[in-house]
């Protein structure tokens, strides 16, 4: 395992803002840590990377002990904290250059190094000009580069594509897409479709507690039953009452227009009733053009999840784009 | 150690990037020189006017220091980039040594008008060079100091003004020591003396090199560099 936290606490003054947290990522997992604002993200992230360190629990990087072992610890991660701090009065080059000396690569691959990043960054247009005077979306993806320079195991990235416009969202999130395929990825973030987007797991992180671990889809499965919505040509009083009878199906709903009767099928749990249905289709002989199964989308997942939250449902509909 | 000179570098580069170190060169070459050339107006021989370049520089370091180290950490921890910074494989003790290293260099660019009033007086009459010498490493050793001190206040506050106006407070105070260990006898006013960095300093700018006065100077700077580094590693417990 090259990220292990283990029952991760963290107090501010009384306040219990993470709440023995633990979890752990392998090697070549993309995880996105979703929750809502104030969920305790940036805490979380913080005592991983051994800024911040745990009021209780212990976290390990590559095994390393983010306490006992933090200069090991910070050799394996690349780290881009949340509002990506940069030093306005430097050039991009610059900077880049005296974070990889920071960071220790070594001098005959410096060059190259930052030159590829750069390029894998797409600001090559940029690497000379004042990071001050650079637009939000070129500011984000310097702190990528930085985070990528010394080709660490880990790369953890604190809301990544925050206050950047849809089009540098997508081309940030494309960005990581392409970091994950040779690096860990541990990403925060309160935008369900960036965890949907990017994420092969996600943890989702409410007040402190971690309330679901899982892979999206899975997550969609487990928690909310996938309506179906057929469309069938035939006689409404039976297809209602076939439907009705199949195993698995919970309730129909039936709604006739022009000829095509349109049914909404609530499964069990978990239950999957496509094949049923086309069979009791085919041996009633009704004419069927459209069986799909309606997924729940991440959103409706963490709504559900963290419901009873009031003030988690603004947060989670400013960031529909 | 290898990252000290890392962040000395970026440290200086980033004093000369910004307005505000041309405002201390400027204003540091024109106080001083004023000051120097109304000593020469008085006719004094040239060793004393070389005695009087270093002393004014005392008075006029209370001023310069402060502004000089208020950004040195202030800044990292207000911009957040202290946050990157330490999450590289640096130490608390690179990273303050390194940007001590900075604010020194810098001084030193500081002080060149100083030079040249030195080499000015050689064509004045004949200057002792050990004295001269002598004056030099105490600036050092003094600049070291109050670097140190708004080093050390720089850490302990995230707003740039604020680590100014302690240290600056604080300078005020240990000179004021000085004033008020010269006149009274006793122990009191010796150790008050004692305290006080113009007491060592102006007997290096006589010329007078004396172990006692460098081990205070290095001592103490020891000290408040030993004492940022431990703000730095307990700026996580707050
Ligand atoms: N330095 C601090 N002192 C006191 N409380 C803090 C401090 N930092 C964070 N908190 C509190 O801890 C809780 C978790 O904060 P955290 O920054 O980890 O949340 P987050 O999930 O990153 O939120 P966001 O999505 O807004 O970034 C919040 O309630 C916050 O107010
Ligand atoms: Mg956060």
């Amino acid at each position: 395992m090259l990220v292990e936290a283990e029952n991760l606490t963290r107090y501010y003054g009384s306040f219990l803002a993470v709440d023995g947290i633990s979890f752990s990522i392998g090697r070549g997992e993309v995880v996105g840590l979703l929750g809502p604002n104030g969920a305790g993200k940036t805490t979380t992230i913080r005592m991983l990377t051994g800024f911040l360190p745990a009021s209780d629990g212990t976290a390990r990087i590559a095994g390393c002990d983010v306490r006992e072992n933090a200069i090991e610890v910070r050799r394996h991660i690349g780290y881009m904290p949340e509002n990506n701090p940069l030093y306005p009065e430097m050039r991009t080059r610059e900077y880049l250059a005296f974070r990889a000396n920071l960071k220790g690569v070594p001098r005959r691959r410096r060059r190259s190094r930052i030159e590829e990043c750069i390029r894998l960054c797409s600001i090559e247009e940029v690497a000379g000009q004042i990071i001050g005077t650079l637009s939000k979306g070129y500011r984000q993806r310097v702190g990528l580069a930085d985070a990528m320079l010394a080709e660490p195991d880990v790369l953890i990235l604190d809301e990544p594509t925050i206050g950047l416009d849809p089009n540098q969202i997508r081309e940030v999130r494309r960005l990581i897409g392409n970091l994950s395929e040779r690096h860990t990825v541990l990403i925060s973030t309160h935008i369900l479709a960036e965890a949907e987007a990017v994420c092969r797991r996600v943890l989702i992180i409410d007040d402190g507690r971690i309330v679901a671990d899982d892979t999206p889809a899975a997550l969609s499965e487990r928690l909310l039953h996938g309506a179906v919505t057929v469309e069938l040509k035939g006689d409404p009083q039976q297809i209602r009452a076939e439907l009705c009878r199949l195993d698995g199906v919970r309730s129909v709903h039936l709604a006739d227009s022009t000829g095509w009767h349109t049914a909404s099928v609530t499964p069990e749990t978990g239950a999957d009733v496509r094949e049923a249905i086309f069979r009791a289709a085919a041996r009633n002989g009704w004419r069927l053009r459209e069986l799909t199964r309606s997924r729940a989308s991440l959103e409706d997942v963490f709504h559900r999840i963290t419901l009873g939250r009031p003030e988690a449902e603004p947060a989670v509909a400013a960031q529909e784009n | 150690m290898v990252n000290i000179p890392v962040i000395t570098r970026r440290e200086l580069s980033s004093y000369f990037l910004s307005p505000m170190a041309y405002v201390v060169l400027t204003g540091f070459a024109l106080s001083h020189g004023i000051l120097f050339s109304l000593g020469i107006g008085s006719r004094i021989e040239p060793n004393m006017q070389a005695y009087y370049a270093f002393y004014i520089t005392l008075f006029l370091l209370i001023l310069a220091a402060p502004v000089l180290t208020m950004r040195l950490v202030s800044e990292e921890t207000n911009q957040g980039t202290i946050e990157t910074l330490m999450t590289t494989p640096v130490t608390e003790l690179e990273v303050v040594i390194g940007k001590f290293m900075g604010a020194l260099v810098f001084a030193a660019v500081m002080f060149l008008p100083i030079v040249v009033q030195v080499v000015y007086l050689r064509f004045l009459g004949p200057v002792d060079v050990g004295p001269v010498l002598a004056g030099f490493l105490g600036l050092f050793l003094l600049t070291g100091q109050l670097l140190a001190i708004g080093l050390l206040c720089s850490a302990l506050t995230r707003v740039q003004i604020a680590s100014a106006i302690i240290s600056f407070a604080i300078l005020i105070g240990l000179y004021f020591m000085w004033y008020l260990g010269q006149g009274s006898p006793g122990m009191g006013a010796a150790v008050l003396r004692y305290l006080s960095p113009p007491w060592h300093y102006v007997n290096f700018a006589k010329g007078v090199v004396d172990t006692r006065d460098v081990a205070y100077f290095v001592i103490t700077t020891g000290l408040f560099l030993f004492l940022t580094v431990r703000a730095l590693q307990l700026r996580k417990w707050r």
